[in-house]
């Protein structure tokens, strides 16, 4: 069997003279989630289309459990599960309607209630679609989605407009999907939800991957940060012998931020140094980069060189 | 899951979403029938047209007024899923489009089909209309009246840009239709130099074909003579031919024009 669920090999796609993915590459092993972050515009949702088998690719190669989704479409469809960004209902059907009309073309199907009770909408079955809150329709998607038991999911933005109860019960529902086997590919810009639910992810910017990985990698690719307040110093007034590899001090007004590949040291050093010196440093913070850091970190180096 | 089982379950839902919008199940399902009755009652219906009784002639032609009605319901109907982005989610099932085709033209043809019947009842009593002499004709006619305001339909939806031109787009077309075809007066009342357009719109063909069969007598010819089984075929050929034309042409537009997804911003 093979054990690739997604390959993407030097991705291209174009809309008219418009680039919208410049040659990207992954793959997603079984069972496994791939989180695809980046800015409205990054090319994310091109690329799923592509791999959804809607377009196939303007240049490159991808698979979907060794299928090419175009080409080979009846061989994959009916195991793939797909919530898109935004799709429409037949607003007049009640939610059991539209679950029962869904079943009539997919193989295997849960039966209407086990699929709503998954997204806790069997309260809903009677009540017509267009009546539903946003977050109530993007439950009835992901129902649509995990009707036909797929092997691999694609989520294009699942939570978008959920409150945070929903939120969780979707990473809920997802990862009782990973723990049967099935391989998600996520595309978000909440990057909590990211750390919460990926094994591996690629930060995405102007159609190429610009960061993959394991998120501690990813994570680890930036240094701890140190931060506080101290009025009336400069950067150089701090304990830090110039050269060390990977050091920035960033000063902004009386906010300075230490980022630090030795976070024990540096830390020992700057409470020394203030101690000696009875100063206090206001709110005092030591942590990891978030992934929100690292990404407009890439956003932000990526527009200077654009 | 067959494919035939696939555009089925299209069809059903189609039918299901038609009755939940009360003013497009009013004008697709009762107007094409209320249009009908009053063609047929008029007083002209006295004058005799080609030897054959006007209430006779135009109760025949009625049937063909369910194909323009045929059109908006498919033509809506794609602008519609095609705008909420209904498509895209169809399309991101194991349906394959064809079915999702055939499943929209089947829908309407069933509808029309339903109609046909209650017309050509109505025509039969009230109108003392006869049997229809050629029934292998008849439904010739009536499947290839079918297929070509269906190709129409899905041919022109690409470029119609939502629901509201949609409705207007299908007025034009049902005008022409009941005017221009031959329908509801016959096609030697209008101007010289509109007869021969005329006879080139997509239903003439189809309405002359059921009068023919209908009535088993060709009236493209003076006073019309008698025909037989075999003989009305022949004579249906030209018709054929331009109905044949109009599904080569939309299918044409089609492959050129039909969209799936809405105009990018």
């Amino acid at each position: 069997m093979n054990e690739t669920a997604i390959e993407v090999r030097n991705l291209h796609q174009s809309y008219g003279d418009f680039e919208a993915v410049r040659g990207i590459g992954f793959e997603v092993a079984r069972g496994e989630l791939y989180a695809l972050l980046g800015t409205n515009g990054a090319g994310k949702t091109t690329t799923l289309d592509v791999l959804e088998g809607y377009h196939p690719p303007t240049k490159g190669e991808v698979r979907i459990l060794g299928h090419d989704p175009v080409a080979e479409r009846d061989a994959v469809r009916h195991r793939m599960g797909i919530v898109l960004q935004e799709a429409g209902f037949y607003k007049d059907l009640t939610v059991g309607e539209t679950v029962a009309a869904w079943r009539r073309w997919t193989r295997d199907a849960l039966e209407t209630r086990e699929a709503l009770g998954k997204v806790g909408l069997e309260h809903r079955e009677k009540v017509r679609v267009g009546q539903l809150s946003g977050g109530e329709r993007r439950r009835l998607d992901l129902a649509l989605a995990v009707l036909g038991r797929p092997e691999v999911l694609f989520l294009d933005e699942p939570t978008t407009g959920l409150d945070p109860e929903a939120r969780r019960n979707v990473w809920e529902l997802i990862r009782g999907m990973l723990a049967d086997g099935v391989t998600v590919l996520l595309t978000t810009h909440y990057l909590d939800e990211a750390e919460q639910l990926a094994q591996r992810l690629a930060i995405m910017h102007q159609g190429r991957i610009v960061t993959e990985g394991v998120l501690a990698d990813v994570l680890a690719s930036r240094g701890t940060r140190i931060t506080f307040r101290l009025p009336g110093f400069a950067g150089s007034d701090l304990p830090y012998a110039p050269g060390l590899a990977r050091r920035s001090v960033v000063v902004n007004g009386d906010a300075f931020t230490v980022e630090t590949d030795e976070p024990q040291e540096d830390l020992r050093l700057l409470l020394d140094w203030a101690h000696g010196r009875r100063l206090e440093l206001g709110g005092l913070e030591v942590r990891r980069p978030t992934l929100e850091e690292v990404f407009l970190d890439v956003a932000q180096t990526e527009g200077v060189a654009a | 899951m067959s494919w035939l089982s696939m555009v089925w379950a299209q069809t059903r839902l189609n039918q299901t979403v038609l009755l939940r919008m009360r003013g497009m199940a009013f004008s697709v399902l009762l107007l094409p029938l209320f249009l009908a009755f009053s063609f047929t009652s008029g007083p002209q219906a006295e004058i005799a047209i080609d030897g054959v009784p006007g209430s006779v002639f135009a109760a025949v032609g009625a049937i063909a007024v369910v194909f323009p009605f045929s059109y908006m319901t498919i033509a809506t109907s794609i602008v519609v899923r095609r705008e909420e982005r209904i498509y895209k989610r169809l399309r991101g099932t194991a349906l394959p489009t064809s079915a999702i085709f055939a499943g929209d033209v089947l829908h309407a043809t069933l509808i029309g089909a339903a109609q046909a019947l209650v017309i050509l009842a109505y025509t039969m009593v009230a109108a003392d209309v006869p049997l229809p002499a050629n029934i292998p004709l008849l439904l010739v006619a009536f499947v290839l009246g079918a297929a070509v305001f269906a190709a129409l339909a899905i041919g022109t939806a690409g470029f119609i840009p939502n629901y509201e031109v949609a409705q207007i787009v299908a007025l034009p077309v049902l005008l022409l239709s009941m005017f221009g075809s031959g329908m509801v007066i016959p096609l030697h009342v209008l101007p010289e130099e509109l007869q021969r357009p005329a006879e080139l719109l997509p239903l003439t063909p189809i309405v002359s074909m059921l009068r023919t069969a209908f009535l088993g007598r060709d009236f493209s010819q003076d006073a019309a003579p008698q025909v037989g089984l075999f003989e009305a075929f022949q004579v249906s050929a030209a018709s054929l031919g331009i109905a044949l034309v109009w599904i080569g042409l939309s299918m044409w537009s089609t492959r050129k024009y039909f969209r799936w997804d809405p105009r990018r911003a």
